[in-house]
């Protein structure tokens, strides 16, 4: 059975080797977007099994082998991904949940077109004002993966990131960045015409209680 | 009693003052071609007009269908547009398909366009004239991926006009081009131009589809002094697109050297570089874009990772408040290019749309 599934994987190499593929083929793909919250850590992470190397990670998911993911067996993949992960802010290590988990057909894995996204979050409270580094570390399927990190730009305006560092394979990851105090400020141009109407009402209401 | 007409007209005429001071600069910069943005509607109109019912429910969508974000890099049969496929459709009709595209595009990118499609079809003929990506499969609508010029799909969103806002949207195996036009000014982005193979022969021709971008970006990298390497250079392998297919509205945090870190010439080259992908769209509508790029440039980064002299491979990304473009080969093969171009304030037109 095992040296039949390896005839495959080999077939298939050569297959996309000879003739050229859209797709990815002997890399496990693993892209992970970070962003930075005053409270939260959120993470987008997609992971693409190529063709070449879809049948390791279908076995690895699908471990009764009936060609279907069950609920569970999607929750142990994720949680074996989750254990490969390390996510710290200041030192310390952060606990990702999982909020949104998505997984593509068996079929489609094997395409090289399956991608598996996870969501996740950690929560670290109200970030004190200051300077504070996020370290990342993917461990997972380290033979064959093919990483990509990067911070996203932080929605909130009191959250500032002032530099970002990798390993060359991109499975290390650091990111300063600072929390400023005070209240996100909201562009002058969206409520100039806010509080020019609310004076030009002032006004008027005014000016129309001295008629007589 | 009188005063009141004087307080009122003043106060307004100070409220129309600062509103329109308030608007973002780059509102205030796009213009476009009245007579190109006609041309448009009268290409997609005449293409419209010439399909039958069934066609048409494919090619037709609201403009706000979830069929504005259907593209990807992956050949059909592998991904399901859902739109008009050429291959479905007579030889005229196919003619009107692409000369909507042509309308839509300049010269230069609809040249591009039909290279990359030609790519597909050596592809295909690479593989036997077989458009199964796997032993068995059906050519077409089951597991297998299929190949060739006739695997380009068109979808037209919204009613084509000069006032209301549409858009375009055409591509299949390794090209996504998406115009949305809203009056006389139009966008391209998001984008996805892409090549395999990346050089190849047609009628004792070398056609290289991406081969500009790449030339000009080693060229540009060949001007840089050590310092400025050491700004611009990534640390770091990156084997792929960040910012491509599914990756709607996201902004990473820019990396890379600071364009006002260049010289004048450099920075022109930037630009040209950038030209490359913003004008694939028409005249009116890039020269509009590339305003926007140049205006921007003090905010504006290049970053690099991988061998810099030309022939080696390389990634590299152009970041700016209105732009990012990515070139990223595939798997440490020269002859497979992706790369995507977006304008995170105005991807399918969201900018032009809101005005």
């Amino acid at each position: 059975m095992k040296s039949a599934r390896l005839s495959s994987a080999a077939l298939l190499v050569a297959i996309f080797a000879t003739t050229g593929s859209a797709h990815r083929l002997d890399e496990y793909l693993q892209a992970t977007r970070i962003a930075v919250e005053k409270d939260r850590i959120d993470l987008e992470i997609d992971l693409t099994p190529g063709a070449a190397v879809a049948d390791r990670i279908v076995g690895a998911i699908d471990r009764d082998r009936n060609g279907e993911i069950s609920l569970t067996e999607k929750e142990m993949y994720a949680a074996t991904l989750l254990a490969s992960l390390t996510l710290k802010v200041d030192s310390e290590t952060r606990r990702l949940k999982i909020s949104d988990l998505v997984f593509p057909s068996i079929d489609e894995m094997h395409r090289g077109e399956g991608v598996l996204r996870l969501r996740t979050t950690a929560s670290i409270g109200r970030a004190k004002a200051g300077a504070h580094r996020l370290t990342f570390a993917n461990a997972h399927w380290p033979d064959i993966g093919a990483y990509l990190v990067n911070a996203l730009v932080p929605t909130d305006e009191r959250v500032h990131i002032t530099g970002q560092s990798r390993d060359h394979l991109q499975r290390e990851f650091t990111l300063e960045y600072n929390v400023s105090t005070g209240r996100a400020s909201v562009p002058l141009a969206s409520v100039l015409p806010v509080l020019l109407s609310l004076t030009l009402a002032a006004t008027l209401y005014a000016v129309a209680r001295r008629l007589p | 009693m009188k005063r009141l007409p004087l307080v009122s007209i003043s106060i307004l005429l100070t409220v129309l003052v600062a509103a329109i001071a308030a608007r973002p600069v780059a509102t205030q910069q796009s213009t476009g071609g009245a007579a190109t943005a006609s041309k448009i509607v009268a290409a997609a109109n005449a293409f419209l007009g010439m399909l039958d019912t069934a066609e048409r429910a494919k090619a037709a969508y609201p403009f706000d269908s979830p069929q504005k974000t259907n593209w990807s890099n992956l050949p059909s049969g592998a991904y399901q547009r859902n739109s008009l496929r050429l291959g479905d459709l007579t030889p005229p009709k196919q003619a009107a398909v692409m000369a909507v595209v042509a309308a839509a595009l300049s010269a230069e990118g609809y040249r591009k366009v039909t290279d990359i499609m030609n790519a597909d079809e050596v592809l295909k003929e690479s593989r036997g004239g077989q458009t199964g990506a796997r032993a068995g499969a059906p050519a077409r609508g089951g597991r297998g991926a299929a190949f060739g010029k006739e695997e380009y799909y068109i979808a037209i969103l919204g009613t084509p006009s000069n006032t209301s806002p549409w858009m375009i949207q055409f591509g299949g195996h390794h090209l996504a081009i998406n115009v949305t036009i809203a009056g006389n000014d139009n966008v391209l982005t998001p984008s996805l131009p892409a090549a395999q193979p990346a050089r190849y022969t047609l009628n004792g021709q070398t056609i290289r589809p991406l081969g500009k971008e790449n030339d000009k970006a080693f060229a540009l990298m060949a001007t840089l002094n050590a310092e400025q390497r050491k700004q611009a250079i990534l640390n770091y392998r990156v084997s792929d697109l960040v910012l491509g297919p599914l990756q709607d509205g996201k902004t990473i945090q820019p990396e890379g050297i600071l364009a006002t870190a260049l010289n004048a010439n450099q920075q022109s080259m930037l630009i040209d570089l950038a030209k490359e992908w913003v004008g694939i769209l028409n005249d009116e509508g890039a020269a509009a874009r590339l305003a926007e790029i140049r205006s921007n440039l003090p905010r504006t980064y290049f970053a690099w990772s991988g061998a810099t002299e030309n022939g080696g491979i390389a990634y590299f990304r152009i970041q700016g408040p209105t732009v990012v473009i990515e070139y990223a080969p595939q798997q440490n093969d020269l002859d497979h290019i992706h790369t995507i171009y977006r304008d995170p304030t105005n991807d399918y037109g969201a900018r032009l749309v809101s005005k």
